[in-house]
């Protein structure tokens, strides 16, 4: 008779080499975890890297929400599984506000004593530095024309303000900003679209700037999204927000702060050859992230499985969040489809928050 | 050329000669058989088919036979008794596991496909690099350096907590 001392059985068990399973079974299993979790198998060894990289890659569809909490100390939502990180500011600094986010930044504003504002780019997700903007008084809205990167140009900065001059541009590395050679009304939302930028005003009437001849155009839109707009507008109780989804522009007109059902979502697309809104009743698989100054588009992804809290896919889906929101959830899901509306979830993280504003990123590890 | 609708028993030998008899309705879990049988021409008229799996041992195709016979039963591959039944089922040493999953791909069967991989995915969650390699016996291939830099690259994920904690 043998007997087995305990170091043998020891050795008998978990002896398997799990660093050679095939790539296709590694990336069933990376497809069960979140992004967070997909880094951490990324780590473990090379081949398992390999995999977490492809995966990574593919997860850059889901948005994750910049929620303010307490002072330095902010956290990124994603939406796609119930994941919080913390994110400490870049500089430490008491007066550090994120005022929006776009093209994979987030946009920084901190003042000192003298009043005078510091604007910078930040990317949460990847290494590259901080990018510093020229200074001046707060903006409304600042949009990027395309992903910055650092010495390669192409990057236009669009910042628009109620104060005159109300538009305001640069390109990366610029001392100064730029202001158009004539002034528009007051602006409520902007749209980078095709090497242009688009911005409704308060009228909701749409205008196409054009940044390298400094100017810009009142554009002569048909369909009924103006007269939509003056209907829901009294007392200014609407917000508007400009979206480029699939190669179009799209406008929603929303209650401020608090849509209760779908139906307070009213969408309309730009057929910009025709020059007309067309009012859509379902947003055709698209789903849409409003946040405060942030708004974005993105195709339809069917996320992991099994997961109790997960949406399953997430097409025909509004995910809004908004610093006005009474809901008690960092952010809403309304569904388009069947008309169901969902609490995010986040609900203590939202408990301390004040009036911040919040703004949704896709990540970019570039 | 027998059809997997004219075959009436499938039975599957193991690599150490261990014999299960499966009904053709069962079998066609597998996309592997389903092929196999399609293809086949030697099929005997009385619908047998026997196809042998040279590297699963017979401990690991009795847990892949009992899993199959469990989803092919309509009456009973329902709902929340069959999640239940499935966590008891996949509830097994890793060795087994990996074995499953490898059997899993080896014959095509979806449905265990998807259990083998949630399972290792629960295992991997909410653990760190070292405490996987750990766990699966796994040695580290990266250098300091590698190491320091994948971690560098994503150092916003190493940060949190998951939101679990707050709610």
């Amino acid at each position: 008779m043998v007997i087995k001392t305990m170091d043998q059985e020891e050795d008998a068990r978990n002896v398997r080499p799990w660093q050679d399973l095939p790539d296709v079974l590694l990336q069933r299993i990376c497809n069960q975890l979140s992004l967070v979790e997909s880094i951490q198998f990324g780590a473990v060894c090379k081949a398992w890297n390999t995999v977490s990289q492809c995966y990574q890659h593919v997860h850059n569809h889901h948005p994750w929400l910049q929620i303010p909490t307490i002072p330095l100390m902010k956290h990124l939502s994603s939406t796609n599984h119930e994941q919080v990180r913390d994110v400490f500011w870049p500089k430490n600094c008491f007066t550090n506000r994120c005022i929006g986010a776009s093209q994979g930044c987030l946009i920084m504003r901190t003042s000192s004593v003298d009043e005078a504002q510091h604007l910078y780019l930040w990317n949460p997700f990847s290494k590259s530095p901080i990018i510093d903007l020229p200074p001046d008084r707060p903006f409304i809205q600042i949009i990027l024309s395309s992903p910055p990167r650092p010495g390669r140009g192409g990057c236009v900065v669009f910042g628009y303000r109620f104060r005159t001059p109300r538009i305001l541009f640069c390109n990366l590395g610029d001392k100064n900003w730029t202001c158009l050679d004539k002034e528009p009304k007051k602006l409520l939302t902007a749209v980078a679209f095709k090497g242009k930028f688009y911005a409704l005003d308060y009228r909701a009437d749409l205008y196409e700037i054009d940044v390298d001849r400094r100017t810009f155009k009142v554009l002569e839109v048909s369909g009924s999204m103006k007269s939509v707009h003056d209907k829901l507008d009294i007392r200014n109780a609407t917000t508007l927000y400009l979206v480029e989804s699939c190669g179009e522009i799209l406008t929603v007109i929303t209650r401020t702060g608090n849509p209760k059902k779908v139906s307070d979502f009213v969408i309309f697309r730009l057929d910009l050859p025709n020059l007309e809104w067309v009012k859509m009743d379902d947003l055709g698989g698209r789903v849409l992230y409003l946040g405060d100054y942030s708004a974005i588009s993105s195709p339809s992804v069917c996320c992991c499985r099994n997961e109790d809290r997960c949406y399953k896919t997430t097409d025909n889906r509004i995910f809004f969040s908004s610093m006005w929101s009474m809901a008690k959830a960092a952010w809403q899901v309304f569904n388009m489809k069947d008309g169901t509306v969902e609490l995010g979830s986040g609900s203590k993280i939202i408990a301390m928050d004040s009036r911040i504003q919040r703004n949704w990123i896709l990540p970019n590890f570039e | 050329m027998a059809s997997p609708s004219h075959t009436r028993t499938v039975t599957l030998k193991s690599c150490d000669d261990v014999e299960f008899v499966l009904d053709g309705s069962v079998a066609t879990l597998s996309q592997t058989l389903v092929s196999a049988m399609a293809e086949d021409s030697s099929s005997s008229d009385d619908g047998t088919f026997t196809w042998c799996v040279s590297n699963i041992t017979g401990e690991v195709l009795a847990k892949v036979v009992e899993f199959c016979n469990k989803h092919a039963d309509i009456s009973s591959s329902r709902g929340e008794d069959l999640k239940e039944w499935d966590k008891a089922f996949i509830s097994v040493e890793l060795d087994l596991l990996y074995d499953l999953i490898l059997a899993a791909d080896n014959l095509n069967i979806e449905s265990l496909l998807d259990l083998t991989a949630q399972r290792v995915a629960d295992e991997i969650k909410g653990k760190m690099p070292h405490e996987i390699r750990m766990l699966f016996n796994i040695e580290k291939d990266f250098t300091d350096e590698e190491e320091r830099e994948i971690r560098r690259e994503h150092a916003w994920a190493y940060g949190g907590e998951s939101l679990k904690s707050f709610l």
